[in-house]
């Protein structure tokens, strides 16, 4: 009896991709146990790959030559210039020791979703360790907050030796939690972190939006830097399913018969609209939001978040300078 | 041949049904399949499945190839036979026996046990004689036939024969005997085996065990004996509605030689009694004597007490135990022992105080029994008168020459039952030992050389029997330096039982009547042998009061179907008060049917035993059934004619359906038929538009 050949199951979405190629495959770094090594690998990755770069030693940035004015701490003046110029000039340079990062992690139920050999989670976690990683090298105080409908970890922002490893530890106990409100732990952040600083926000986003700009307003107000990076699975973006079947909703539960073909096309409008929407959010808050797709190499990623600081720093050089060129 | 098809095992066709599958998957509306997981469903707009519903046959042709397919399948599962029909009519079943085996021990009179017993055979027998030839037995520890197997064939004789057979079993009643289940079901089984053997054709037996299945019914036996497989046996207990039994025992003196005045009685108690006090108490008769003795024996234990032995003069009979519900063990008789005094009259050389003389060790060597209180008399050798024989005489030991009158008086004592201890001290005493033994060619010599030790003993004459085992055995220690050699004629009635290792006669012994002559060739004392010295001899004196021939001597508790010897007697009075005659000739008395003292009477003499019920039969907790299994019987019920009837029909079925072995075309064509579809199937359609041809 011939027996009619039957469809796999279309778990796999195919669609376009961001080219990788010098960098490491998310795949393979996800296959890597330790979180530490993972972020190791990221950021010494790119630091090797930044020698030749033209962003080589912004951590340690050179700012501006001042007169020396009484008062000024002698034991920045250069002595050099002194010598030339027989001036006392004061060198200063960009103060990166006093930056506060609390990295806000995103664990809610739909960050479990993954349609590669990694879920979003995993994919969130790396990045965060990443960033936690490059910061403690160049001495910045990094801090931790895990949430989902509330906060679940916390760990605030230290420079310390060990504070990395314990930041580690709890980024890779954090469990996946149940549904995504950003409002209430946004708002609790807003109220607990005091001393002004950066927060990264890791998350997907997919959250009704009508609160979402209120909680990130609150951050904003207390004069946080706040950079968005919103992880998204590729499936998210192109909705690349094949077979029509019973699709579940992983945080609701909700159950709904869905055929792909006819739905993908509706599906990837909505999206767009809630991302433009997010997006007119973020630029009215002045937010830098990032989109990053979990088949989008880590060190892209990261490259995101520096070149995300460097233009904050620029802006806020800019903006420190022009009293004075006022004046 | 029958041209439609049987089937061996038809309800394989009901997988035919199988064939609605692939029409009802044709049939069948297609849902979703699976499930997939998502992060969010707020974009996923809402789209209704778009199920198909086919009705409408696509490819007929495919569909019938697959539903036909299945059939035969279905067909060769069941597998098809042509049946002629010749063959399965003609098998027919087995020769049956059924031997239903009814327990009739003592303990089977326990309440209503053997009406029930009685009840419960009928049954059997009335169903078993349906369809087999049925026989009754019954057993105690002997098996005895109620009813014989017909030995006819057909239903009907064997149910006439069986009828009436609780009334049989009401009429005869339980014995007294003891319980031997192991005797009885390999007595029977043995019976089964040998008929089964003679049959040609195909048999089966069956036993069906009617028993209370008691402890003490001995069927340990069974281990012992390879219980045919063939022979299933089917137990039917009879509990008991009354649990509550005690049994006593009277057990003999733990000292022979030194007499208690107390009698020792075991009391046990069975474990599944309800009571634990009873009272013992003696009897004479319808007279209790004493006072009763209350024992406490928890249920499953068993105590020992010293009970004062009553007066002999009270005529007691039996000890009574009262207390329990089952009375039938409860009774214990006995003949009181009595001291009695007995004389050894030693006439030789010597005198007590005389120690390297035979009297002195003869002397040293009688010591008082719990049934006999011994005498010495000395006789010497010049006293040619009488010799002092009297009613109290158990022994006379000679070593001298005799007068004629002497010798008379021996031979008279002999026949009467006396026994003669002969002991030559030299060859001078030949005459008198020819005139012993009415043996005129008796010669008489020293013998000369080294010592002699006894070579060849005959250990199962009662002399040595006490030696027997090889604890006790060696003789070897025992130095003859001087004996005599006697010759005799071999026509005399003489036994050597013991001789010296240069093969002259070392004992003999003549057996006269219930008396003896016995011949010594050496004596006791330190000049002839170290046989005084040695621990040889009092055994051996023992021996020899002990075969006197004396009436009291002999054990006097026996049990229910012991034989009890009795040389000489004529009558034995049973204790219904019956008379029964022995045989002449007779030895032994075999019916002692029922607990009690036996008399038994020959002119003006008389002895008593009592004989008791056997103490395994007060063991009446029940066993289980499987206590049988685990001494190897086959437990169980052999099946009904009519199953058998339909197991060799199928048997047949079963032949019939490998010889012709039609399920393997069957299954040849199924896989023809899937072949084809395969390749219909893997052929491309044509389409079809619905404007018709496209050229």
């Amino acid at each position: 009896m011939a027996s009619q050949p039957t469809q796999t199951q279309p778990s796999t979405p195919s669609g376009p991709r961001r080219e990788a190629r010098s960098f490491i495959d998310p795949q393979a770094l996800m296959r890597i146990e330790s979180l530490q090594l993972r972020a190791a690998s990221v950021v010494e990755g790119f630091l090797h790959g930044l020698h030749r770069s033209p962003y080589h030693g912004f951590s340690v940035e050179f700012s501006e030559y001042r007169e020396y004015l009484p008062g000024d701490d002698l034991r920045f003046l250069d002595w050099r210039v002194f010598a030339r110029t027989d001036r006392f000039y004061i060198k200063r340079f960009e103060d990166e020791t006093n930056l506060r990062c609390e990295l806000l992690v995103d664990t809610s139920r739909s960050m479990s979703f993954g349609s590669d050999t990694f879920s979003k989670l995993d994919y969130t976690r790396t990045l965060a360790a990443t960033i936690a990683y490059f910061l403690s090298l160049q001495r910045d105080a990094v801090g931790l907050r895990a949430f989902d409908e509330r906060i679940v970890e916390t760990l605030p922002a230290r420079y310390r030796p060990g504070h990395l490893n314990r930041l580690l530890l709890a980024l890779e106990r954090t469990p996946a939690g149940e549904g995504t409100d950003l409002s209430a732990p946004l708002e609790e952040i807003a109220a607990t972190v005091t001393k002004r600083g950066m927060i990264v926000l890791i998350s997907d986003l997919l959250a009704p939006l009508d609160k979402l700009d209120k909680s990130l307003g609150y951050l904003r107000s207390r004069g946080h830097e706040v950079i968005l990076l919103r992880v998204l699975d590729p499936a998210e973006i192109d909705f690349s399913f094949d077979t029509p079947t019973m699709f579940r909703d992983v945080e609701s539960g909700q159950q709904r018969y869905v055929d792909p073909q006819s739905a993908r096309h509706e599906y990837q409008i909505r999206f767009r609209e809630h991302a433009d929407a997010i997006k007119a959010t973020c630029d009215i808050l002045g937010i830098d939001l990032y989109e990053i797709p979990t088949d989008q190499p880590l060190e892209l990623s990261l490259f995101d978040f520096i070149q995300s600081r460097q233009q904050r720093s620029r802006h806020v050089a800019r903006r420190s300078n022009r009293p004075r060129r006022d004046a | 041949m029958n041209l439609i098809p049987s089937m061996l095992f038809p309800w394989f066709l009901a997988g035919a049904f199988a064939i609605a599958l692939p029409i009802a998957l044709h049939f069948l509306r297609r849902s979703p399949r699976g499930r997939t997981e998502f992060s969010s469903l707020m974009f996923v707009p809402t789209s209704p499945p778009t199920l198909t519903s086919r009705s409408r046959l696509d490819d007929w042709l495919l569909l019938l190839l697959r539903a036909l397919a299945l059939l035969l399948l279905a067909i060769a599962f069941a597998r098809p036979f042509f049946r002629s029909s010749d063959t399965l009519d003609q098998i027919t079943a087995s020769n049956r026996r059924v031997a239903i085996l009814v327990d009739r021990s003592a303990s089977m009179r326990r309440g209503n046990l053997w009406q029930r017993a009685a009840d419960e055979a009928e049954r059997a027998a009335t169903q078993a004689s349906a369809e087999a030839d049925v026989a009754v037995y019954t057993y105690d520890d002997t098996v005895e036939i109620l009813v014989p197997f017909a030995e006819t064939v057909g239903p009907q004789a064997s149910a006439t024969h069986v009828r009436g057979v609780k009334q049989q079993l009401l009429d005869t009643g339980p014995t007294w005997g003891a319980t031997d289940v192991s005797a009885a079901l390999t007595s029977v089984a043995d019976t089964m085996l040998a008929w089964q053997d003679r049959q040609r054709g195909q048999t089966s037996s069956q036993i069906i065990l009617i028993s209370d299945m008691q402890e003490g019914s001995q069927q340990e036996r069974l281990q012992a004996y390879e219980w045919p497989r063939q022979i299933p046996v089917d137990v039917r207990p009879i509990v008991p509605n009354v649990t509550a039994n005690a049994g006593i025992q009277l057990l003999s003196s733990d000292n022979e030689l030194n007499p208690s005045p107390e009698q020792r009685v075991r009391i046990s108690n069975e474990r599944d009694s309800s009571k634990e006090q009873f009272q013992l108490r003696w009897w004479a008769g319808a007279k209790p004597i004493g006072e009763p003795l209350g024992i406490y024996v928890p249920p499953g234990e068993s105590r020992v007490v010293q009970l004062p032995n009553p007066a002999p003069a009270g005529n007691v009979d039996r000890l009574e135990i009262a207390g329990d519900d089952c009375d039938f063990d409860n009774k214990q008789f006995l003949i009181p022992s009595e001291q009695s005094d007995v004389q050894v009259l030693y006439s030789g050389p010597g005198n007590l105080q005389d120690t390297k003389q035979m009297a002195y060790f003869l002397n040293l060597a009688m010591i008082d029994s719990q049934r006999r209180r011994l005498r010495m008399q000395l006789q010497p050798p010049s006293d040619q008168g009488p010799l002092a024989i009297d009613d109290d005489t158990g022994l006379v030991v000679v070593s001298r020459t005799l007068s004629t009158d002497q010798i008379k008086q021996l031979h008279t004592y002999i026949v009467d039952g006396g026994s003669v201890l002969f002991v030559i001290p030299d060859a001078s005493v030949a005459g008198a030992l020819a005139a012993l033994l009415e043996d005129s060619e008796v010669t008489l010599k020293e013998a000369s050389g080294d010592y002699a030790m006894l070579g060849q003993i005959d250990f199962e004459h009662p002399l040595f029997a006490s030696f027997l085992g090889a604890r006790y055995n060696d003789f070897t220690k025992i130095r003859f330096q001087r004996h005599r050699i006697l010759r005799a004629s071999t026509t005399g009635n003489a036994d050597v039982i013991a001789r010296f290792d240069t093969g002259d006669p070392a004992v003999m012994v003549q057996r006269r009547g219930p008396g003896q002559l016995v011949i010594l060739a050496s004596g006791w004392h330190p000049a002839d042998s170290q046989l005084a010295l040695s621990s040889k001899f009092v055994p051996f004196l023992e021996g020899l009061l002990d075969k006197t021939g004396n009436a009291s001597q002999t054990p006097q508790n026996w049990h229910v179907h012991d034989a009890i010897p009795v040389d000489g007697f004529s009558v034995v009075e049973t204790p219904a008060g019956e008379e029964i005659t022995l045989d002449s000739g007779a030895t032994h008395f075999h019916a002692t049917l029922t607990p009690g003292i036996y008399q038994a009477r020959l002119s003006d003499q008389s002895r008593r035993w009592s004989v008791n019920l056997a103490p395994s039969e007060s063991r009446t907790a029940p066993i289980d059934r499987s206590a049988l299994e685990q001494h190897g019987v086959q437990l169980g019920i052999t099946v009904s004619r009519e199953t058998e009837l339909e197991r060799a029909r199928q048997l047949r079925r079963t032949e019939l359906e490998s010889n012709q072995k039609i399920w393997r075309w069957a299954i040849l064509a199924a896989f023809g038929l899937l072949v084809l579809e395969t390749w219909m199937a893997s052929k491309p359609k044509l389409e079809v538009s619905p404007f018709g041809s496209t050229g």
